[in-house]
């Protein structure tokens, strides 16, 4: 495997930035920081009983590994993993309330803080070595079993196949750890603030809730439709997680809610077999920079650089390239993907790609379909920030097999970045003494 | 040709072709009307889609007018179109979207004075493209409504375009909007009238119904099946470089004849209908015509030709009124005469025949006295001259006596037989035919045999005179047999006569010497014979006795093979 330049270490510490602990340091007080949400800055008064609205339905049988941002944000809150990253890519403790690196970043020892199953048996480092012992995301990431070893209850080692400059690779929700010995819960026991409780209802429906494992506090879950986030502040929501502009405009406009943002977790690219079809006349800052001002209408900026795609280590993609049939005049995005789709006309209004081209909304199966034949122009969202970059882009080729040549051959000419989004949490209140941020983790400040 | 044929052909020049001439007049006399019709209402159809799109292109206008009112009083759009205010950007690009929406139009652009366009809200993403030609063509065109192809992300829409402008802080701006026209649009052009309405433009088509797309309404070959009319629509394309100002799309009204093409259908299948039913009845009726008139007239010529002059007991009776009763009646009448005739005839002939008989006999009678007479005057000239000589000239001139005295007597019996009248009473044959053949069964070296079919009925007649003429027959065949060799065969049947009446068929066949047509033909004259001793009486007798019982007697043979008489008697 090819070895991290020394590139990179600079540039993500220059992301990092000056909230971003050092490397090996203790996690600092979170109290100032711009990424978290405390329950005293908010005016409403704090019961025990809130509503969490979510854009996405949530299945528990899924857990502890999410498939979309709501199962995320909800087994987020069941399952912790050792580390944390704030919306400046800061890594953040999490399990771990300790850590340090060496031999390039290939070895990571952590130190585990006073943590406990919700059943109130303490999570030790032989619990974390036989969860990842346990799941197959481990070894994807390169997290092989025989290469955990618990020095202790505490101390935990930990050596990767690969080099890194912070320990990202232990903030996938894949590497999340969660016992199967869940003792009484349908769900595989965590070590989060809460649990996630099913209540069916006289009518035949499941509610979930997550209830405090101390405490009292309960956030009812309730799914909304993505485009009614205003109805729902206006109606009973505690805290919601939205990407609707006018939602995070409404909110800031009102004094009773707050709004952070989360970290930029999506780019969009536009995805073609002929290569860089795009030409900016040089200044593709400032071309993408326009687009995420004008041509979509969501919290965009326009995607910088570096990015993941572009550093991926030599033969980390077995896959053999495909030639791709020759293009239909299209260009495709997801339907229901409203800034894919501000994108991709944008393209055609611009007429940078061809003349002639026109856009086309694919609902699934059909866009995947698509995708995989390569003979189109796609315009899709892939990770902003990837804790591995060989498994995103065995994923990404997964998706579309076409791209496995030039995204080894680097750099990648087949996939040109646009725009970054992100997604902002609304609340009107928390429970008393707990905070939200960090990815969207609620925690108490007695924890 | 027939009578039925002559009559069926009569039926279908009488008939059919009067109802050929009925249904082609009426076939086309819908056709045109019809067909006038449909096109008086894709007329009025025209000039009902021309006033609705009139009325539509004012609407636009109007809601242009009201849009362009509301941007000069609108402080954000003159801030980010004046100013260029950065914070009012999104609100520029996003205000045509939202005015689109809310003035219910299709296509809305705002483009500055440089053609520039700063907000588009059908197609959101074009901004900052100069298209100053749009403004710039549909301020060319008069003013009523205009077509304008226009892009969007997914595509091209046709929108019924309008223009307007409106002047913020010195500078002039341009709306350009309109109403989409799609299917769902030319259909609603066409309201409630049963009418599709095409556009065709350069390069496209587009129609309210989806198969006229390819017509000439739509772009391809012409219907055959469909009333047109149409008008011209001024025409811009916002994608070409420079639009031309003579650009124009036509809008097609087509009325689809289906509805005149299936009244013709029904007309042509009620008329073969029609003409089927009525050559089915023609036939019907002409077979029963003819047999009406035909059958009389072959039963008359049936009876007809069983008439001769031996079979004159013919009747024609009926009771028709009609010509075929006139002439059964004339026919009866006739053969009446002829059974008078015949009488007479026959009455003639006997008297000629007793004439005849009389000098025959006289003759007869005379060849037998001379001899005699000779003798006597022989034996009187010997007694008087030699009379001791007499006893031996008598006996010597005995022998001419007795044969001229036999002669004379056998003369007599003949004449006898002549003279016999039998009288008719209920006779059977086989029982008369059982004692001929007996009394022949040892003539000779002949064979003679009997076939006699059991159940006959009897025959009115005299058991004699059928004695006499089996026994006449049987010996003439008998006599006919070269050398009394050969076969005689007897046969009697029963048979159907004149009249459906029941009969008896006798035959006597034998395989003597036969007669050529000659003989034949004279066989049953009185006194001619073929024979060397015959009287030429006995098939005379034959012939004149089987008519006294009513019935006929034929002849057939063949010299060398054989004859056959076939006698059939009435029971």
């Amino acid at each position: 495997m090819r070895r991290l330049s020394l590139v990179t270490p600079l540039v993500v510490a220059a992301l990092v930035g000056a909230c971003g602990p050092p490397v090996g340091g203790p996690a600092p007080e979170p109290a100032p920081d711009p990424c978290v949400l405390a329950a005293d800055s908010l005016d409403a008064p704090a019961g025990p009983n809130l509503t969490l609205a979510l854009g996405a339905p949530v299945d528990p049988a899924h857990a502890p590994i999410p498939v979309n941002h709501a199962e995320a944000l909800v087994f987020r809150q069941l399952y912790e993993t050792l580390v944390l990253v704030d919306c400046e890519g800061a890594v953040r403790p999490g399990l771990a309330r300790s850590w340090s690196g060496a031999d390039d970043g290939r070895v990571w020892e952590f130190v585990l803080r006073d943590a406990r199953f919700w059943d109130g048996r303490p999570v030790t480092a032989g619990d974390v070595a036989a969860a990842w012992a346990t799941t197959p995301h481990a070894a994807r990431l390169g997290v092989a079993p025989e290469s955990v070893t618990a020095l202790d209850d505490r101390r935990l080692r930990v050596a990767t196949d690969r080099p890194a400059a912070e320990p990202y690779l232990f903030a996938e929700p894949a590497l999340a750890i969660a016992s199967p010995d869940a003792r009484g819960s349908t769900l595989p026991a965590g070590s989060g603030r809460f649990q996630l409780t099913l209540t069916e209802t006289p009518d035949g429906l499941v509610r979930l809730a997550l209830v405090a494992i101390r405490g009292n506090a309960r956030f009812a879950v309730r799914t909304i439709h993505p485009a009614a986030a205003r109805d729902a502040l206006d109606g009973d929501v505690d805290l919601l997680i939205t990407d609707d502009p006018d939602a995070v405009n409404y909110a800031k406009g009102r004094a009773d809610l707050a709004a952070i943002a989360l970290p930029w977790d999506r780019t969009y690219v536009l995805a073609s077999a002929q290569g860089a079809p795009i030409t900016t006349g040089g200044d593709a800052a400032a071309f993408r920079a326009s687009l995420a001002r004008d041509a979509v209408r969501a919290d965009a900026r326009g995607a910088p650089p570096p990015f993941w795609w572009e550093r991926l280590p030599r033969g980390c993609l077995a896959a053999e390239p495909t030639v791709p049939p020759p293009t239909a005049g299209r260009i495709l995005h997801e339907r229901g993907d409203a800034a894919a789709r501000g994108l991709a006309a944008r393209l055609v209004a611009l007429a940078l790609l061809e003349r002639g081209l026109r856009v086309e909304a694919l609902a699934a199966p059909e866009f995947p379909a698509a995708l995989r034949s390569g003979g189109d122009h796609y315009v899709l969202s892939v990770p902003r920030r990837v804790l591995d970059a060989c498994a995103a882009a065995r994923d990404l080729v997964a998706r579309a097999p076409w791209l496995a040549g030039t995204l080894e051959s680097g750099p990648a000419q087949s996939l040109t970045p646009l725009i970054d989004v992100r997604r902002h949490v609304l609340a009107r209140a928390l429970p008393a003494g707990a905070t939200v941020g960090w990815g969207g983790t609620i925690r108490f400040a007695d924890r | 040709m027939t009578f039925r044929a002559r009559l069926l052909l009569g039926f279908a020049a009488v008939v059919l072709v009067p109802l050929a001439v009925l249904a082609y007049g009426l076939w086309r006399d819908v056709d045109r009307r019809l067909t006038a019709q449909y096109q008086r209402r894709v007329d009025a159809a025209v000039a009902a889609v021309e006033r609705d799109l009139h009325r539509r292109g004012a609407a636009v206008a109007a809601r242009l007018d009201a849009l362009a009112g509301a941007l000069t009083d609108d402080n954000r759009f003159r801030l980010a179109a004046v100013q260029g205010a950065p914070s009012e950007r999104t609100y520029l690009l996003d205000v045509a979207g939202r005015d689109m929406r809310l003035a219910g139009l299709s296509a809305l652009l705002v483009l500055d004075e440089g053609g520039r366009i700063l907000s588009s809200g059908h197609f959101r993403e074009e901004y900052d493209r100069l298209a100053p030609t749009i403004p710039a063509a549909l301020a060319t065109r008069d003013a009523g409504v205009t077509l304008l192809r226009t892009r969007t992300a997914e595509g091209w829409i046709l929108v019924l375009a309008g223009l307007d402008s409106l002047r913020v802080g010195g500078r002039r701006f341009d709306l350009v909007g309109g109403e989409a026209i799609d299917r769902e649009f030319l259909a609603g052009l066409a309201g409630g009238l049963d009418v599709a309405v095409s556009l065709r433009f350069p390069g496209g088509a587009l129609s309210s119904d989806p198969t006229l797309e390819s017509t000439p309404a739509g772009g391809g070959a012409a219907p055959t099946d469909a009333v047109v009319g149409s008008l011209t629509l001024p025409y811009v394309d916002a994608g070409a470089e420079a639009p031309l100002v003579s650009d124009t799309a036509r809008i097609f009204v087509t009325q689809s004849t289906t509805e005149l093409r299936a009244l013709r259908r029904g007309v042509t299948v009620w008329f073969l209908a029609s003409v089927g039913a009525t050559a089915g009845v023609a036939l019907l009726l002409a077979g029963w015509l003819a047999s009406r008139l035909g059958r009389p007239l072959a039963d008359l010529a049936g009876k007809t030709a069983h008439i001769d002059l031996d079979t004159l007991d013919v009747r024609f009776e009926t009771e028709r009124k009609d010509e075929i009763g006139v002439l059964a009646r004339l026919l009866d009448a006739m053969t009446q005469r002829l059974r008078r005739s015949a009488v007479r005839l026959r009455e003639a002939e006997r008297r000629a025949t007793l004439g005849d008989l009389a000098r025959q006999v006289n003759h007869d009678i005379k060849n037998g006295l001379t001899p005699i007479r000779n003798v006597l005057r022989h034996l009187a000239g010997v007694a008087r001259d030699r009379p001791d000589t007499l006893p031996a000239v008598f006996a010597e001139r005995r022998g001419t006596l007795d044969s001229s005295v036999e002669y004379l007597e056998n003369l007599a019996a003949n004449y006898a037989r002549l003279s016999m009248r039998p009288e008719r009473r209920p006779c059977d044959v086989n029982r008369t035919a059982r004692a001929v053949l007996q009394d022949l069964a040892g003539a000779g070296g002949a064979t003679v045999t009997g076939d006699l079919a059991e159940g006959l009925p009897p025959v009115r007649g005299d058991d004699v005179a059928l004695r006499r003429i089996l026994e006449n027959l049987m010996r003439n065949a008998l006599e006919s047999l070269a050398d009394g060799r050969g076969s005689v065969r007897l046969e009697t049947r029963q048979i159907l006569g004149p009249g459906g009446a029941p009969a008896v068929r006798i035959t006597v066949t034998d395989t003597g010497r036969g007669m050529t047509g000659d003989v034949i033909d004279r066989i049953f004259d009185d006194f001619y014979t073929t024979k060397e001793t015959g009287t030429g009486l006995g098939l005379s007798v034959v012939r004149r006795l089987v008519m006294d019982l009513g019935g006929t007697l034929k002849v057939e043979s063949e010299p060398g093979v054989g004859t056959r008489f076939v006698m059939e008697i009435p029971a």
